[in-house]
């Protein structure tokens, strides 16, 4: 099996040696208590979002609050507090987007857009959504927003649960846009298929267990900069990716590599089976039966920049790092390097790398890497 | 004389009246079960029809290997529900094995960090540590909006705390959570912490005692 990895190892490695000259360097951490000693982020951080200065937003579901911390790393503000009052969060969601000195939040519990102005950090609006999105019977919930800054057009993605009917129905996520005035403009943008999720359908209703391991996932970014417009997505089985305009729908870009899917070992399905439960409803043994045959997916996340490259976190041979992919806007493999597992970009732009990592504690770190080349 | 036969003859008769009375309560005791006695007495005791066809043995904490499975709808947030923890612990000493308890979530909106721990818990049970993380979710009932969830995950002690910061997140773990609340929904549980014991759902806390005479009852 050693042997077989190192060949497949070979067999990638001309892609590290085709441009070794991108290097990632971090240069600032939020949330150690280094900079701002009182500072920490619950695991619902999840996005990040930065603005032209360099200033750093991060929503928090867990602490109700938006985050401003400068180019420095220095706390300059907070913006909202829990409840359910104007300006209050429930369901604060992850993405957040500056225009100006408005901030435009999400409450995915609450249904409802807030925009507040920073520097004061009054409510300028709040628009509680009344989106009954209901297709042959499921009812899609606004999960996730996407502003576009360029045509100040909101795009949702909505999901259908998992369960709570009496068969098992096939999952989507949604993706609907709307405009400034929150009236739907294309009602079908998108339609993802859901994560591979282990369902038990045991008895006479259905439970949802768990996302299976080495599940093959949807993953939808937003492009940042010149490339706000651009709704991204990808189905994790292959490096095959597309990007639509927010507006119209129409489709601005599509990229495809060819990829061998890296054999999951029997020390990978261990490693993967030894955080669930020996018994109960998640059986251990029905999900090694569920998955056996299974590859690793071909990457886990990946974001597009502000000057249009792609970064992918390849899953590889090597199981300890990702391999990130750095992608040209046309399809052209520009370099290869190791990122550690640990941390997940989620902007890049201006030559810096913005990502999401973990503390010794389990707490959110934000990241900042500077990005170099010769 | 006549006076005190009569007085006698009362004493009597209110002491035969007695005896049956006592009697009378025994008899009903031996024959009656308490919990239709309590369904009569007490509207937070309801029959649910039907409840064999729930699913709930495909609740997370169900356990087919028990004499006896009991649902308890609670949230972190409510005091009662903390309260109510302490006598599930005594019970669950006493008859391991033999009692479970399924912890079913129902976090009221009032309660608003109460469905964010819901979640955490869950992902916690993901990696095996649930009874620990559930417990310090309790313990920690006072002071909820200041807990860091993972740290509470590592005091737990899961296996992998990634995996459980990614599990946060997910609306698959927000679905189970919904699944829950549907549940409670569909029996009308307007209480918390309720319990479902062998299709009698009960509103309000159930001390030792009380627990363990609808365990005896079953």
């Amino acid at each position: 099996m050693k042997k077989f990895a190192v060949l497949l190892y070979l067999s990638f490695a001309h892609l590290f040696i085709q441009n070794p000259s991108i290097n990632l360097v971090r240069d600032l951490t939020i949330g150690d208590g280094e900079i701002n000693t009182d500072i920490y982020f619950s695991p619902w951080v999840q996005h990040l979002y930065v603005d032209d200065a360099g200033n750093i937003f991060v929503a928090d579901r867990d602490q109700a609050k938006v985050f401003q911390f400068s180019k420095t790393g220095e706390l300059v503000n907070e913006t909202g507090r829990r409840g359910r009052g104007p300006g209050e969060f429930i369901g604060l969601t992850p993405n957040t987007w500056l225009s100006g000195d408005t901030l435009f939040t999400y409450d995915s519990d609450l249904f409802r857009i807030t925009s507040f102005n920073i520097t004061d950090n009054t409510v300028i609006n709040t628009n509680v959504l009344d989106l009954k999105i209901d297709e042959d019977n499921i009812f899609y919930q606004p999960y996730r927003l996407f502003y576009n800054l360029q045509r100040k057009n909101i795009v949702f993605k909505l999901t259908s649960p998992y369960s709570g009917g009496t068969e098992n129905i096939e999952r989507f996520e949604k993706f609907i846009a709307l405009d400034n005035n929150l009236e739907i403009i294309n009602n079908n943008l998108l339609l993802l298929p859901a994560d591979e999720t282990y369902i038990n359908d045991r008895g006479s209703s259905i439970t949802v267990s768990g996302l299976l391991p080495f599940a093959r996932k949807s993953k939808a970014v937003q492009g940042i900069g010149n490339y706000g417009n651009h709704l991204c997505y990808g189905w994790t089985e292959d490096i095959s990716l597309e990007c639509i305009d927010m507006y119209s729908g129409e489709t601005l870009v599509s990229i495809n590599l060819e990829y061998n899917n890296t054999p999951v070992t029997n020390q990978d399905l261990n490693n993967e089976l030894s955080i669930f439960p020996e018994s109960g409803n998640l059986n251990r043994s029905e999900i090694r039966q569920a998955i056996k045959h299974r590859t690793w997916p071909a990457f886990d996340w990946f974001v597009l920049d502000d000057v249009g490259n792609f970064w992918l976190a390849v899953n590889d041979v090597n199981r300890e790092m990702y391999s990130l992919y750095k992608i040209s806007y046309e399809g052209e493999l520009l370099g290869v390097i190791p990122f550690p597992k640990s941390d997940q970009i989620h902007i890049i732009r201006d030559g810096f790398a913005y990502s999401i990592s973990e503390s010794e504690m389990g707490e959110k770190l934000i990241l900042r890497y500077k990005i170099t080349s010769n | 004389m006549l006076k005190k036969i009569t007085i006698s003859n009362a004493l009597t008769v209110i002491l035969a009246l007695c005896a049956l009375f006592i009697t009378g309560l025994i008899v009903q005791r031996i024959f009656s079960p308490p919990v239709n006695t309590a369904q009569i007495e007490n509207s937070n005791i309801r029959e649910i029809e039907n409840w064999e066809e729930l699913g709930i043995e495909n609740l997370q904490t169900y356990s087919a290997n028990a004499e006896l499975n009991i649902l308890k709808f609670y949230d972190y947030e409510c005091p009662f529900c903390k309260q109510s923890q302490t006598y599930i612990d005594e019970v669950n000493k006493k008859y391991k094995g033999n009692v479970n308890f399924v912890y079913v979530h129902f976090p009221r909106l009032t309660h608003e960090l109460a469905f964010n721990a819901a979640v955490a818990s869950e992902c916690a049970r993901n990696q095996e540590v649930f009874e620990e993380y559930h417990a310090l979710l309790f313990k920690n009932q006072e002071n909820l909006d200041q807990v860091s969830f993972s740290r509470l995950a590592i005091q737990a002690d899961v296996k992998n705390i990634t995996e459980f910061n990614n599990c946060i997140d997910q609306e698959i773990t927000r679905d189970i959570i919904n699944q829950n609340i549907a549940l409670a929904n569909r029996l009308k549980v307007n209480v918390i912490p309720s319990y479902l014991i062998n299709g009698i759902l009960i509103s309000g806390i159930l001390t030792t005692e009380e627990l363990e005479e609808y365990i005896f009852n079953e």
